[in-house]
């Protein structure tokens, strides 16, 4: 016997209900700060209920939850907060059926400046970099001249990667460059690098005589005590040698005595923290 | 086609208590209809009666008979006495009468696939046909009074007559002629399909549930002890019969 009706009840027809079965449950979550997700779920059964729980507390909907009473439970723009055991439960008349998962939110630390752009000069090149150091979470970067966007292409490159690079820079490409760099929990912008392009203001002397070369350039250049020179004869670095070769990395070249050998086009490159120059060709023959 | 056939599998599972997936983790419980006590009664799955879950006072409940629960999950309990079908939800609420046209001393009930409500006569001889919205859409004569009503997998309806020791048998609203006729038949109430597609009959005066293979072939009686005029069946989730014994006010 499974139960007595009472005396006199006269027991006609029965029916079972039975209790929740959960047919699918939600599976663990992890996604990144800011994303959104979803916990699924679906169960058999009569007339059944839903109602999703954080840790334990049934969850209502708002702010960034939506869903709470449904099948699938939906959170929005995910913070560590949200971090957590989702349970769901269905109930109907005969019972409760529940299962749990876990959310992890892979947090987004927002980007920083590491070192701010700064220019970097390879000598004897025309190409010039700009980088930074940043940290943070998938960052991205957008490299901006006086504040406007710069793309890759007529000579830029780099434009959205921490190493900006210019090759032959022109007067155009002069000014302050600054760069964004931005994930989902914000965007920084750095301070400026000033890059100052001067393919002119070098002038180069006359020889004083036939039998010796001095090459005066007479330039001045801001932040004097960082600007390099390098003395080049058809592209090439002209190099010290003992006394008869002096200054070949100074504004001033003296070859003396002259030998047919030194015949050439000179042309001096001066170098400072923002920039490359070169200064017009002179061809010199050494009969 | 399959929604059909997922309507008609909930309806077998819910309405005739054949069990399909039988997930053991899962409990039951049980609504008993109360015929002289005038209530349906709520049981817990290990027997323990939980009170009513309507009576007189709040389901104008007169000698109920017949339980269904439709697709949605609302109950439908029929009134011997009253000549109504009484809708409620299964949070209890009494949504009022859903049928009277045409009932006289309604017995067990039972939907088809497509969602219309079939309520043997036991007064009237003969089956009637509701629609969702409970508006009557026609009848099936029977010979003799009519109690219990259910469908195979076919969609084939079988009717129980106990004055006539007959189980009458009908396909989209013809009358095939008797499935199943006198031998042990003895005052046949309620009638349910096993799993396996056998007709179990309540035997109300031999106090016993004779099992039929689907072609009519009497296999024997079940031998549950202490059945005192047995009435109406169901299968639990778990595939296990119960059975209601209304002479000794049990259920087995």
């Amino acid at each position: 016997m499974f139960a007595n009706t009472g005396t006199d009840s006269s027991p006609a027809s029965i029916i079972a209900i039975a209790s929740p079965n959960l047919t699918t449950s939600p599976t663990d979550q992890t996604v990144l700060q800011g994303d959104s997700t979803t916990f699924t779920s679906a169960a058999s059964g009569i007339v059944l209920q839903y109602q999703w729980q954080f840790d334990g507390a049934n969850l209502t909907d708002g702010g960034n939850i939506s869903g709470s009473n449904t099948t699938t439970l939906q959170i929005s723009n995910t913070t560590p907060d949200d971090d957590g055991n989702y349970t769901v439960v269905v109930t109907n008349i005969a019972g409760l059926a529940t299962a749990t998962a876990v959310l992890t939110v892979t947090p987004v630390i927002p980007p920083m400046i590491d070192q701010r752009p700064h220019v970097t000069s390879h000598s004897y090149t025309d190409s010039v970099t700009i980088s930074v150091e940043a940290s943070g979470t998938d960052l991205t970067y957008e490299w901006q001249l006086n504040g406007a966007n710069l793309t890759d292409g007529d000579g830029i490159s780099g434009a959205n990667s921490p190493t900006l690079t210019i090759s032959d820079p022109t007067s155009s490409d002069a000014g302050n460059y600054t760069v964004v760099v931005s994930n989902s929990n914000g965007s920084v912008t750095s301070s400026a690098a000033p890059l100052t392009v001067q393919k002119t203001g070098v002038t180069i002397g006359t020889p004083k005589a036939k039998e010796s070369i001095i090459l005066t350039a007479s330039t001045k250049f801001k932040n004097s005590s960082s600007v390099t020179y390098q003395w080049l004869r058809n592209g090439n670095p002209v190099k010290n040698t003992g006394t008869r070769i002096k200054g070949a990395t100074t504004p001033k070249l003296t070859i003396q005595p002259a030998i047919q050998a030194d015949s050439g086009t000179y042309a001096l490159r001066v170098t400072n923290s923002v920039g490359i120059t070169t200064g017009p060709g002179l061809v010199i023959i050494v009969p | 086609m399959k929604t059909f056939l997922s309507i008609r599998n909930c309806l077998i599972l819910f309405l005739l208590g054949v069990a399909f997936a039988v997930p053991a983790a899962r409990a039951d419980i049980f609504l008993v209809s109360l015929n002289t006590a005038n209530s349906v009664e709520e049981f817990s799955a290990n027997g323990t009666d939980l009170g009513p879950f309507a009576n007189f006072t709040t389901g104008n409940l007169t000698q109920p008979q017949g339980l269904a629960l439709d697709a949605s999950g609302n109950l439908y309990v029929s009134n011997a006495l009253g000549n109504t079908v009484q809708k409620f939800t299964l949070a209890g609420v009494n949504l009022g009468v859903f049928a009277s046209e045409n009932l006289n001393n309604p017995q067990q009930l039972v939907f088809d696939g497509s969602g219309n409500l079939y309520v043997p006569n036991y007064f009237g001889a003969s089956v009637q046909k509701y629609s969702a919205a409970g508006n009557f859409s026609g009848q099936l004569k029977l010979g003799t009074a009519g109690w219990s009503a259910v469908f195979d997998a076919s969609g084939n309806l079988y009717v129980s007559e106990p004055s006539a020791n007959r189980v009458e048998e009908f396909s989209s609203g013809f009358d095939l002629g008797p499935f199943v006729s006198g031998g042990n038949l003895s005052r046949p109430l309620g009638l349910i399909f096993d799993p396996s597609g056998n007709l179990l009959v309540a035997n109300n005066n031999s106090n016993q549930i004779e099992k039929y293979s689907p072609t009519g072939t009497d296999l024997g009686n079940l031998g549950i002890a202490n059945l005192s005029q047995p009435t109406g069946m169901t299968y639990d989730s778990a595939g296990n019969l119960y059975v209601c014994s209304s002479g000794n006010n049990q259920i087995h």
